[in-house]
């Protein structure tokens, strides 16, 4: 991945958002505040009208900026969360110009680290570690296999469904979260499907 | 209370009317005590933003110790964050309910 694909990377995953805001925010009004899709829409469109004055960083100072963005405009957990898993893309990029196997691997472990000190979380809690951590997983020194990953991360969401939430305001509705899909796994699905879109669109 | 003991109360809530409205009621029953309000997001929407908080932590005296009241749990996420970035502030984040936390006395 070279800089202009992480900005489509991101254009394609605000684009996402948006047209998924109210589906968000109604799984969300299950197990949380009810404003997820609302918080991640206006993340994403901050991280929009900040790419043009980006294009020229480098790699990591471009997943830095991203991740600060988050943090500051999301408005709920997701903004810390996201916002420390591209800020730890961002340190583990340091001296990449181009993300290659390699680079994946140790740039998601990084973030998935991130993610649960943050969020004082490990995978199997009904949150956006259980997409992060199986897709992290995923890769591996060969060139990335997107579908691989596609489905990883779909397959990550769906097993929130059946999980005991033990995090955020769900963690108070315990067992009657079972049967709800966590809304920030559904995110992390788009965000790795326009990770995926924007892959295979540039060959790799 | 001598100078060095002073402490601050930060309340962070994710909408601006019910961090004011608790800052002046607090106020009112602790008129000694520094307490300042960090609510909502820019523009008035709902949520509470890094940006925010530390620019109020900003503006509180470097040597009080400050005690952060918070609403929900994202707030609190933030509001550690913000704890990690000023490690040399004496800061403290309360798990306490925003207005009975909040009137503790100096």
């Amino acid at each position: 991945m070279n800089n202009e694909q992480a900005a489509q990377w991101m254009r394609q995953t605000a684009k996402m958002l948006a047209e998924h805001k109210d589906e968000l925010s109604k799984l969300d009004q299950a197990v949380g505040d009810g404003d997820h899709g609302v918080n991640m829409e206006r993340g994403f469109r901050a991280v929009m009208e900040g790419l043009d004055e980006w294009q020229d960083l480098a790699l990591s100072q471009l997943m830095q900026k991203i991740g600060s963005t988050l943090v500051s405009n999301v408005g709920g957990a997701s903004g810390p969360l996201y916002g420390t898993a591209f800020m730890r893309l961002g340190s583990a990029w340091k001296e990449v110009d181009h993300v290659d196997g390699p680079a994946w691997v140790s740039g998601m472990a990084k973030a998935v680290e991130g993610i649960a000190q943050r969020g004082k979380t490990q995978a199997g809690e009904g949150t956006l570690l259980d997409v992060w951590s199986p897709v992290a997983a995923m890769f591996d020194e060969n060139e990335p296999d997107w579908k691989k990953i596609e489905d990883t991360a779909k397959k990550g969401m769906k097993e929130t469904e059946n999980m005991v939430v033990k995090k955020g305001r769900g963690a108070l509705l315990g067992e009657e979260t079972v049967g709800h899909v966590d809304p920030g796994a559904v995110s992390s699905f788009y965000l790795f499907q326009a990770l995926a879109n924007t892959m295979n669109e540039g060959g790799g | 209370m001598m100078a060095e003991n002073r402490v601050a109360i930060l309340l962070i809530s994710h909408v601006e009317a019910l961090a004011e409205g608790a800052r002046e009621l607090l106020q009112q029953a602790n008129p000694d005590v520094g307490i300042y309000a960090c609510g909502g997001l820019d523009g008035g929407e709902m949520g509470t933003s890094v940006d925010r908080i530390e620019a109020v932590v900003n503006e509180i005296d470097p040597e009080d110790a400050i005690l952060i009241f918070y609403d929900i749990g994202s707030a609190k996420m933030n509001a550690e964050m913000v704890q990690e970035m000023h490690e040399e502030r004496k800061m403290a984040i309360c798990n306490a309910p925003l207005i009975e936390g909040g009137t503790w006395r100096q």
